[in-house]
């Protein structure tokens, strides 16, 4: 996401210029973290975490440069901090791991918003037991066992179609990203 | 294995990270597999980053959804709108707490709610900043229940329970401030760091279900039912950790197990003595700006803060004469204004409205001018002979009801002034954001039916007793 017309000229204007980029770049700082944890609850407390740590090295931002990709490294950090933390915490993936698929994600920030609009259709576009399946599991937050329960299937049958429909939606952005469809 | 083989494997183990099945054991095995080929590291990023996308997305749908009810139709935005007010709306969670918010011009187009009310039960609101019914959404507010009790869920799934009487300030999503009564604090497995001050120190949930009562002269009562809570006694550092089935006693200078505490009872030793403004040399009145414009109603005390015509700009004067009061040490004190409407104006043209009390004592030997030719004072107030003693907030719509005034700024002010008078000034801070706003209006001591201005002044009846500062906020 590129960052621009950054001109600021007192300490109210930063503040103000921080909201922005903050409020513009968060909803990428938490799909971001979703990718790497996978739990929302902990994502909302290694973002809130996040967010102090950016307000608090704000200074060290450098204006005209990429404010979404700093604050996905200060992100990263948090949640290795994080993660130290979590004595408990049940995957245990390296930091190594982690690392190199935050590079590779890195390079999703261009174009963000253009790249979730993309998504939002090509959901929109997903047969109705599949757009059901969607937003049964990441809308209302079901549990695969309830979608199983209600739809008659066994655990594995919904796992699969959520696997399948996954990666059709995946095919589905990158080809509409690569033939330059907007949405 | 085959590299086929090593493909479906690595497939099932990514997916069963993504819907939150992979066991510990398979994490490292999904790791060895992802490393050892480029395609896979890629292909795993694609889909992970893909499924936090699709969270994003049904996150914000459902909230999307939850803004669809109908009493929010106005806010209705386009979804791209929705979506930047929840990146604000969270922000604005962030700026509470660091204190900024209040500086921001952001914060007028941001829904910066973070809990709803869930439920009320015969609950009579005292005061409040927001229109309190059940359903309704909460950001940053200040809560005084009289009676009942009601119910709060943060969207962090915290539940706090007030039961009234009781002060509620809530600040952030993780942080509120007990000024007064109970509070019963609830919070979801995992999560760690939901604070509550109170008057002498500040309880750091570590993952429990705790309530804490806060006793009128500031010591609290902690009780955990279930995980911990970490105390911290504001002034001295003292730091405790209470764990499941303990209590204790937070007080201004130490933390103690409950059987080393009593609570004094208030009612043993101290007598209240109200006073109203027709007492002695007591008087009220408002003031217009421009006194050739004053007109309005003289049994009521009106306050307007305009936008541009600023002649109709009114303030209020109370003197009180407390030359009656023994000369017992004075403990607590309250003043109490009862709104009703003034008929002058338009409330739906005012916003909130933020009121502030400045006061200052005279010397009952020198002549007192009458209140009637007083001058205006304009804002701001900041001379040696008045001090700020409090601010309140009306909400929008509200024009009736008691407004109970009490800081710790008042009691010491009253305590300067014991034998003698003191002087109050009510402006309001808060300018009507479009012509023809409401003029504000207390009941005056001349009303025929409501009660004026009248101060409450609780003394102890022991000379021994400690002059101690109420310290309730």
């Amino acid at each position: 996401m590129p960052d621009h017309d950054l001109h600021l000229t007192g300490s109210a204007h930063r503040t103000e210029e921080f909201v922005r980029l903050l409020g513009q770049t968060r909803r990428y700082r938490f799909a971001y973290l979703m990718s790497l944890m996978n739990h929302r609850d902990n994502v909302e407390e290694v973002l809130q975490e996040t967010d102090l740590v950016l307000w608090r090295k704000f200074d060290d931002f450098e204006l005209g440069t990429n404010f979404t990709a700093w604050s996905c490294r200060v992100a990263f950090n948090q949640m290795r901090a994080w993660r130290q933390k979590q004595a408990r915490s049940r995957l245990h993936f390296s930091d190594e791991f982690l690392s190199t698929v935050a590079s590779e994600l890195d390079t999703r920030t261009e174009r963000y918003n253009q790249r979730l609009e993309l998504l939002q259709a090509c959901v929109n576009s997903l047969p109705d037991r599949h757009k059901s399946l969607i937003r049964q599991r990441y809308t209302d937050g079901d549990k695969i066992e309830s979608i199983a329960s209600r739809t008659g299937r066994s655990l594995d049958a919904i796992y699969r179609m959520l696997s399948r429909v996954r990666d059709t939606l995946r095919d589905c952005v990158t080809r509409k990203l690569e033939a330059g469809i907007d949405v | 294995m085959k590299p086929q083989d090593d493909d479906a494997r690595f497939r099932d183990l990514r997916d069963a990270f993504l819907d939150g099945r992979l066991k510990e054991d398979e994490a490292s095995e999904l790791e060895s597999l992802t490393m050892a080929s480029e395609k896979r590291v890629r292909e795993f990023s694609e889909v992970a980053g893909l499924h936090g996308e699709l969270c994003l997305l049904g996150i914000e749908g459902r909230d999307s959804l939850a803004s669809n009810e109908p009493e929010n139709q106005t806010t209705n935005a386009s979804s791209t709108g929705q979506k930047v007010a929840l990146a604000v709306g969270l922000t604005a969670t962030l700026l509470v707490a660091l204190g900024l918010w209040k500086t921001s011009p952001v914060r007028t187009s941001a829904d910066n709610t973070f809990a709803v009310l869930e439920t009320t039960v015969e609950c009579l609101w005292q005061t409040s900043t927001i229109p309190l019914i059940e359903g309704q959404r909460l950001g940053e507010a200040r809560l005084q229940l009289a009676s009942g009790f009601a119910s709060l869920r943060f969207d962090n799934q915290t539940q706090v329970n007030l039961e009234g009487p009781a002060e509620l300030h809530i600040i952030d999503a993780m942080h509120c401030r007990l000024a007064s009564g109970t509070v019963v604090v609830t919070v979801r497995d995992g999560m760690r760091g939901f604070v509550v001050d109170t008057p002498n120190g500040r309880l750091t949930d570590q993952g429990t279900s705790f309530g804490v009562s806060v006793k009128p002269a500031g010591e609290a009562m902690v009780e955990v039912f279930d995980g911990k809570v970490d105390l911290e006694v504001r002034e001295t550092g003292q730091t405790q950790r209470l764990t499941e089935r303990s209590s204790a006693w937070l007080l201004p200078q130490q933390i103690l197990p409950p059987s080393d505490y009593n609570v004094p009872n208030d009612t043993d030793f101290r007598q209240m003595t109200q006073i109203i403004t027709a007492q002695g040399l007591g008087a009220d009145q408002w003031i217009q700006r421009d006194p050739n414009e004053r007109k309005g109603p003289e049994d009521l005390l009106l306050v307007k803060k305009s936008d541009e015509l600023h002649e109709f700009d009114r303030q209020i004067r109370l003197r009180f004469d407390l030359r009656g009061l023994e000369n017992q040490p004075i403990q607590l004190g309250s003043l109490q204004l009862t709104a009703t409407p003034s008929g002058l104006g338009f409330a739906s043209r005012t916003p909130d409205s933020t009121f502030s009390v400045y006061g200052r004592t005279l010397d009952p030997d020198t002549d007192l001018a009458p209140l009637t030719a007083t001058p205006w004072i304009a804002p701001p107030i900041d001379n040696s002979d008045w001090s700020l003693v409090h601010r309140f907030v009306i909400p929008k719509g509200v024009q009736s009801g008691a407004h109970v005034i009490e800081s710790p700024q008042l009691v010491e002010l009253l305590r300067r002034s014991q034998n003698g008078i003191i002087e109050l000034l009510i402006v309001r801070d808060t300018q009507e954001t479009l012509g023809g706003g409401l003029v504000h209006a207390f009941a005056s001591s001349r009303h025929e039916t409501l009660p004026g201005p009248t101060l409450r002044i609780w003394q102890s009846l022991d000379n021994n007793a400690t002059n101690q500062s109420p310290n309730k906020d």
